[in-house]
């Protein structure tokens, strides 16, 4: 599978890289089986007028069935990098091509620059270990905190980004979207009429919160989503959330029980009170805790969202991913977050 | 959630085109192989377990059931008579449900058309959710519990 992969990667860079004689895909991995999408990281290496030349890629492909398939599209992510990469000194991949042509590699797929640096998962002993002595050495908590505030200042406007991404408009414009499409994803994907799912729904439209200003936001900035070196981030990566929107969605994503579990510090890594102080600094937004809980309990609603979905595809046939019924049978167990975000 | 027969169908299918194929080592080839068969057979033994839906339609038509009494007898909400009679219908009609998993998802639609209820008057009455909507809950825990002491 992964010399396929390799055999297929090695025709289509030939066919992109001009005059590159012997090119050679070297150091290919996939590091992980992937959600939603696949990931493959490589260098490659060629010759051309009779020099040396090698540069590290990645390449993200569209992946059949996965989570919430339906909101599946690689474009958007595309055309996001493409533009912040350009405008900004955050560690972002810059991109090169979108190819939609199933032959090449058997899917939609972007390339990517590849960005040095280990990646950990939070939850696992490792990740864990790597965290907690971040957090007590403190350099990297104050680079997580400084990276988000810098991408929450960004000027979105003036870096062309409201030419090609929707830009709301008045301070309850972003919420109202994304309430209906989350209405409409809970309906898409319900396999049972779920109560807590109904009650925390009809609670987020009864409690919107005003935005203070709106951002480039990532929808997934956590700690395993990062890449570090010599005690420093080297890489943000998963952007296909990305969008403008309410910052507090970030900054309460950061919060979320879900991304800390029962670790004291948010994400594995930061003290609650370093993290708003800093980032309120950093940013001059004011961080309002009933703000904060409005969208955690939002993000729950999409995790829960997130099970619903991998359970339905399982359930449906859409895909035999074991892994899509683990997550389907710990729909119980989201839900049961939500209730108790909601106080039940 | 998943139905087992489903479950164990697929699980046997990964075995047999991902997992044992991959297996270097004869003994665990051997072992994955009879645990195809040994999967087969236990779906064909067992059946699905229905007790914990059948507490939970308990559970939930008492809880309705207490919420449509406090609210017909409510007259804050005297103006909506017909509404809660149509709700106290549709309980009538899951009530006469044979199916468990059928009657279980009838008895949750008509917990979400009450909460959706209660969301609409909130507006005008804001005691709702100290008198209405914080007692659902409470029942609404109840069953999750259930729920959730199946799920690993």
């Amino acid at each position: 599978m992964a010399e396929d992969m390799k055999q297929a990667l090695k025709s289509y860079f030939q066919s992109k890289i001009e005059g590159a004689d012997n090119l050679e895909i070297q150091n290919f991995k996939q590091p992980s089986g992937g959600w939603s999408d696949e990931a493959f990281i490589f260098d490659v290496h060629w010759s051309a007028k009779g020099q040396n030349r090698q540069k590290g890629f990645a390449v993200r492909k569209q992946k059949e069935g996965g989570f919430m398939p339906e909101m599946k599209n690689l474009y958007p992510q595309f055309k996001f990098l493409n533009l912040l990469s350009k405008i900004c000194d955050l560690p972002v991949p810059g991109v090169h091509w979108y190819e939609t042509d199933d032959s090449i590699i058997g899917g939609a797929f972007f390339v990517m620059d590849k960005l040095e640096g280990e990646s950990y998962v939070p939850w696992s002993k490792e990740g864990q270990q790597f965290l907690k002595q971040a957090h007590d050495d403190g350099k990297i908590p104050y680079e997580f905190v400084e990276l988000l505030a810098k991408l929450h200042c960004l000027d979105y406007q003036k870096a062309g980004f409201s030419n090609d991404f929707y830009v709301p408009e008045g301070v309850y414009d972003y919420i109202d979207k994304k309430l209906i499409e989350t209405e409409s994803l809970y309906y898409r994907y319900m396999m049972y009429p779920d109560p807590v799912m109904v009650d925390a729904l009809e609670w987020l439209k009864a409690n919107k919160p005003a935005a203070q200003r709106y951002s480039i936001i990532h929808n997934d900035y956590r700690t395993g989503n990062l890449l570090y070196e010599n005690n420093k981030i080297t890489g943000i990566l998963d952007w296909e959330n990305a969008e403008i929107g309410d910052p507090m969605v970030d900054v309460a994503y950061v919060c979320a029980k879900s991304n800390r579990m029962d670790s004291p510090f948010l994400c594995y890594l930061l003290d609650r009170e370093m993290f708003f102080d800093t980032y309120s600094s950093l940013t001059g937004l004011t961080i309002d805790e009933k703000v904060i809980h409005y969208y955690e309990v939002f993000h729950q609603v999409r995790f829960v969202l997130i099970s619903q979905s991998a359970g339905k595809a399982f359930a449906t046939g859409q895909t035999k991913d074991l892994r899509m019924a683990r997550q389907g049978y710990r729909w119980s167990l989201m839900r049961g977050m939500v209730a108790e975000l909601l106080g039940y | 959630m998943l139905n087992k027969t489903l479950v164990i169908h697929t699980v046997n299918h990964v075995l047999k085109e991902s997992i044992v194929p991959q297996l270097q080592d004869g003994v665990a080839k051997e072992q994955a192989i009879a645990l195809i068969s040994v999967l087969k057979n236990l779906d064909m033994l067992t059946v699905e377990n229905t007790s914990p839906k059948e507490k939970l339609i308990v559970l939930i038509t008492d809880s309705i059931d207490q919420q449509l009494r406090k609210l017909i007898s409510d007259s804050k909400f005297s103006l909506h008579l017909e509404s809660l009679s149509k709700i106290e219908g549709d309980l009538k009609k899951a009530e006469n449900i044979s199916d468990v998993e059928e009657k279980w998802k009838q008895l949750n639609e008509i917990q979400c058309k009450l909460i959706q209820f209660l969301y609409k008057e909130r507006v005008k009455n804001p005691q709702v959710d100290e008198t209405y909507i914080y007692p659902i809950r409470e029942q609404i825990r109840k069953q999750l519990n259930i729920e959730m002491s199946m799920v690993r």
